[in-house]
């Protein structure tokens, strides 16, 4: 019998905005190494009497974050409050979004073979984006759980996809690709180890083939790398695949994630999915989002990476993975191209970018320097080596004579060994070489 | 019309969803008022709301926000902040582990 | 000689330094500690003046204010067991008002528990008793103010309404009693009941009291989102002007009216006339549907507003809560729960359009609806356990109105048969209060309701 199961994958992923102020009040948000419970005020305390009003800034990165997600913004929208009790939730409700979310309906694309993963080209639909409060941070100690609230009303995104995944490999891109959208746009540090990014795969499995969805999902919290996002996964799948193959269905169910075993465990029952009892934030009055409003927002929206990317390695002719590194981290992108101009004003080559882009990655010049430092140590290290042609001549004669092995597989059509014999020219000519002006020379004598 | 009749369960479900704590005697006594109390409210049905937008609040206002970065006038000193704490230690409120 | 005077009398007194701020409350004081064991009307007692603006509009005048107002350092309850100890580290936008205005408070009074009902009986801490009867309630929730007030335990204080507990406890003290426009005064700082309803207001011996109080407060707060930004007014002043208004007699707020009542109410609106008044007959919807509208969604607003009673960071834990809370929490949690969201809660918002379109149309014809806070006069203590929803059906003319957050404005009439207070309240259309404020100041003066007002006062020497 062969009965193929396939992951069904959805994800939600929460982003800590950094903005200045909380969410609904004007606690500092992100200070450094601060003592607990010192950013609190009575919003976000949730004392009695105490009212939420919104961070302006807050609603404007989550509509910078929807459309950057090709998502649809709502005209209207508002925040509803979501009922459930836990020692770190002040008010005993969250704010946050439940029917009018602010934006809708988007996507992210991947060309094939996008970066290091080997793909088809895909696309994945972003089922919303809303913005809510987070909570306060339990610590477990001993036999006591305390509570710190200075996270408590920090402005938090939250990102659902539409179930389209069927990899762990798949999601892994999908969520490295966000993560670096999200710093390109400003509007968070991401870290995944401080929690100002989170992920949580929702998971199931099911019979190839068959429509619909599952009945049942798994819920997995507690991943804080991208890596672990993958074995999580594969794990969960593997134990769902297991549990259907004997004939039962996995419990719908939060796990939370062992690093060190590697192993999910079980949390609590999802079952359970919370009554939250939504309904309209009454102390807060709704919002309508105009175009134009909307559309100043987007016009904040830098090029993303994978317009970058595609731009270096259509308009720039970097090789894909080295333009896929590049476009990694903002900062540098911009750096890379901040050399560019000066660079190329002085250098005539074809595919200097590609030298660069080479010198960049692989630290042979660091970018810690200013721009000006870096052109003057890139040309430098480029200037073409004085190559005694006499010397060449007679370097690369030796080299032919002695790699016969070579020669015959250049010949036979493995161009690649040219660079092969470059190196044994430069090794004959004890580096005093232009390794361009080198293979250019063994090129016309092996023809 | 006859009280519509909520079960005991009903009323145990919703005092946990609560997180309130009943009496048997409260139970009991709230099972019936509950009914009864549904019961009028049956009255909303006689009006018919097909087209009617629901009124989530009663003030004209719309894109109430306050700018990040204003001055935190409200920001507690720690004393504040834990002076109706019944269990605090070392800068948290304590509470019996959860996890 | 301060016995019965109204707080702009008071002030006149100050000015003229007849009397010190230090002697006004040192007044009050000595009647609380004779009679509040009796009435009940206070839970925490001030001992001296500490407020040291000197010319505000309020300087050296002390005033009553509702437990649910949150002090600085001063314990507030909102006559709940869970709060039985909590000081709140912060200060009400209400009441930071009135201390930039110069007030002094006097004390914090008993109401019903987390504002919970009509009668004050539903307080963790005891009923307060109607001075005027004492076996009998002061009305609620805000009964512990309004009594104060009405046998001059303070010369006036503030109370909030959700929908009546300002004016039927004004109503059954025999005092003033004003609901302004939801989100004309700020709520930070009000333990919430019902967010989309909660009022901060007056209550007073006289009109210009009241309005000088409601001056002090009302207006924009940048902490509260709900709070107009529509500019306030001179309410003083556009309360002496001479002008002359329509007001709309609806006959579905003379059902069920007791006869001493009815008959009050058919006299105000000749007197009314005789001033000068128009009156024109308008038809609303009934009040039942606004009880049904207002018994869910302010029943799932206070299970809401209550899910932050966790004993963490504040207050008793929830075992502490009493049957009130917990009966209206119940039922807040089922209208709100997955399944019934359609059914009860978003078809009352529903029929809340359509109140607030009923009264929209009203008043495009009259200045004003009159009418009734409370079909009857004080109950015998003990009398609201027999009802469900009693708060909700007592408050039956108030609800329309406080569900489409309209403004209203009570006044005593005289006495029924039992010699005891009736009123009239009069209700109007969206920020209008300074014409509130100027009808009920004429007919006060056409009227004895400060001979009312007085003998209430010395019911307690």
């Amino acid at each position: 019998m062969d009965t193929k199961y396939v992951p069904v994958i959805g994800l939600e992923i929460h982003v800590e905005l950094k903005t200045k102020s909380g969410m609904f009040c004007q606690c500092a948000n992100g200070v450094e190494g601060a003592e607990p419970n010192t950013q609190v005020c009575p919003v976000c305390l949730g004392l009695p009497g105490a009212l939420p009003v919104p961070n302006k800034k807050a609603i404007e990165w989550t509509i910078k974050m929807g459309r950057a997600l090709n998502c649809a913004i709502s005209k209207h929208t508002k925040f509803d409050r979501k009922h459930y009790s836990y020692p770190d939730l002040a008010k005993g409700y969250q704010i946050s979004q439940y029917d009018e979310p602010i934006a809708r309906s988007g996507y992210l694309e991947f060309g094939k073979n996008h970066g290091t993963y080997k793909n088809e080209e895909k696309k994945f639909r972003i089922h919303r984006v809303h913005l809510e409060e987070d909570t306060g941070k339990l610590i477990h100690k001993g036999v006591e759980t305390r509570i710190d609230f200075n996270r408590s009303g920090i402005p938090l995104v939250e990102i659902v996809t539409e179930p389209d995944f069927t990899s762990s490999s798949d999601v892994k891109m999908f969520l490295e690709e966000l993560h670096a959208i999200v710093r390109y746009l400003g509007i968070s540090d991401a870290d995944l180890e401080k929690g100002t990014m989170r992920m949580e795969p929702n998971i199931s499995v099911k019979l190839a083939g068959v429509e619909g969805l599952p009945k049942y999902k798994v819920e997995v919290k507690n991943i804080n790398s991208f890596n672990f996002v993958k074995r999580a996964i594969d794990f969960e799948v593997a134990r769902h695949t297991e549990l259907l193959e004997q004939g039962k269905t996995p419990a719908q169910e939060t796990r939370g994630w062992d690093s060190e075993k590697g192993t999910t465990y079980s949390q609590r029952t999802k079952e359970d999915a919370h009554d939250y009892r939504y309904f309209p934030e009454p102390d807060i009055p709704p919002f309508t989002l105009e175009d134009s409003y909307i559309d100043s927002i987007a016009k904040t929206i830098p090029e993303l990476p994978k317009a970058k990317m595609d731009r270096f390695i259509n308009k720039l002719h970097i090789k894909d993975l080295d333009a896929y590194i590049i476009t990694r981290d903002r900062e540098l992108s911009d750096y890379f191209e901040g050399v560019l101009g000066p660079v190329g004003k002085q250098m005539n080559e074809v595919g200097f970018e590609q030298k660069i882009a080479s010198a960049i990655i692989n630290k042979r010049i660091p970018t810690t320097i200013s721009r000006d430092e870096f052109v003057k140590k890139f040309l430098e290290m480029t200037k073409p080596v004085a190559t005694d042609s006499g010397v060449l001549d007679e370097s690369v004669k030796i080299v032919l004579a002695n790699n016969e092995k070579a020669v015959a597989e250049y010949k036979g059509g493995k161009s690649t060994v040219i660079m092969f014999l470059v190196g044994q020219v430069m090794k004959q000519m004890k580096g005093k070489a232009d390794a361009a002006t080198v293979r250019k020379a063994l090129e016309s004598k092996l023809i | 019309m006859s009280t519509k009749l909520i079960s005991k369960d009903e009323v145990l479900h919703l005092a946990k969803l609560a997180g309130l704590t009943l009496s048997n005697e409260e139970i009991e006594k709230y099972a019936v008022q509950f009914g009864q109390t549904l019961d009028y409210v049956q009255n909303l049905n006689e009006l018919n709301t097909d087209n009617v937008e629901p009124t989530n609040s009663v003030v004209n206002l719309s894109n109430v926000t306050f700018e990040d970065g204003t001055k935190n006038d409200r920001q507690f000193t720690a004393d504040e902040a834990f002076s109706n704490g019944k269990n605090v230690k070392e800068n948290a409120f304590v509470v019996e582990r959860i996890m | 000689m301060l016995l019965g005077k109204t707080i702009t009398e008071i002030k006149g007194f100050l000015k003229t330094k007849k009397i010190t701020k230090d002697e006004v409350f040192s007044f009050f004081s000595k009647r609380i500690e004779k009679h509040n064991p009796q009435i009940n009307a206070y839970l925490t007692i001030q001992k001296k003046t500490e407020n040291s603006v000197v010319d505000g509009a309020l300087s050296g005048i002390p005033l009553a204010i509702k437990d649910n107002f949150c002090t600085k350092g001063v314990r507030t309850t909102a006559s709940a067991k869970v709060l039985d100890n909590f000081i709140p580290p912060y200060e009400s936008t209400v009441t930071t008002r009135l201390k930039g205005a110069g007030y002094e408070l006097l004390g914090k009074t008993n109401m019903d528990a987390w504002a919970h009902g009509s009668s004050t009986e539903t307080s963790d801490y005891g009923a307060t008793k109607n001075p005027w009867d004492t076996t009998r309630s002061p009305g609620g929730s805000s009964g512990g103010t309004a009594a104060a007030v009405s046998c001059y335990l303070a010369p006036g204080g503030i109370g909030s309404e959700t929908a009546g507990s300002i004016r039927q406890p004004a109503s059954w003290s025999g005092v003033v009693g004003l609901k302004p426009t939801y989100g004309r005064v700020s709520r930070y700082g009000v333990i919430a009941m019902g967010s989309s309803l909660d009022c901060p207001g007056p209550l007073a011996l006289s009109v210009e009291d009241a309005a000088l109080i409601f001056q002090s407060i009302a207006g924009n707060d940048k902490y509260d989102a709900t709070s107009s930004p529509v500019p306030t007014e001179d309410y003083l002043s556009k309360m002496k002007e001479k002008k002359s208004y329509t007001i709309g007699i609806a006959e579905e707020y003379f059902e069920g009216l007791d006869e001493d009542v009815k008959k009050s109410l058919e006299e105000s609106i000749k007197i009314f006339e005789k001033m000068g008044f128009k009156t024109k007959k308008v038809s609303l919807l009934s009040p039942q549907y606004s009880i049904s509208v207002y018994t869910i969604i302010q029943r799932a607003e206070v299970m809401s507003n209550l899910s932050r009673y966790d004993g963490i960071r504040y207050g008793n834990p929830r075992t502490f809560f009493g049957s009130e809370a917990k009966r209206r929490g119940m039922l807040g949690t089922y209208t709100l729960s997955y399944g019934y969201y359609d059914a009860f809660f978003k078809k009352a918002q529903k029929v809340r359009t359509l109140i607030i379109e009923d009264f929209k149309r009203a008043f495009k014809d009259v200045d004003f609806i009159i009418g009734t806070p409370s079909p009857i006069t004080a109950l015998k203590l003990g009398e609201f356990e027999k009802y469900p929803f009693f708060g909700e059906l007592m408050d039956k003319f108030n609800e329309p109105g406080a569900m489409a957050g309209i403004p209203g404005i009570s006044l005593p009439t005289g006495l029924d048969r039992n010699g005891l207070p009736m009123s009239i309240h009069l209700m109007a259309n969206y920020f209008r209060e300074s014409d509130l404020l100027n009808a009920s100041y004429q007919f006060e003066k056409e009227t004895d309701f400060m001979g009312v007002i007085k003998k209430g006062v010395i019911n307690l020497k």
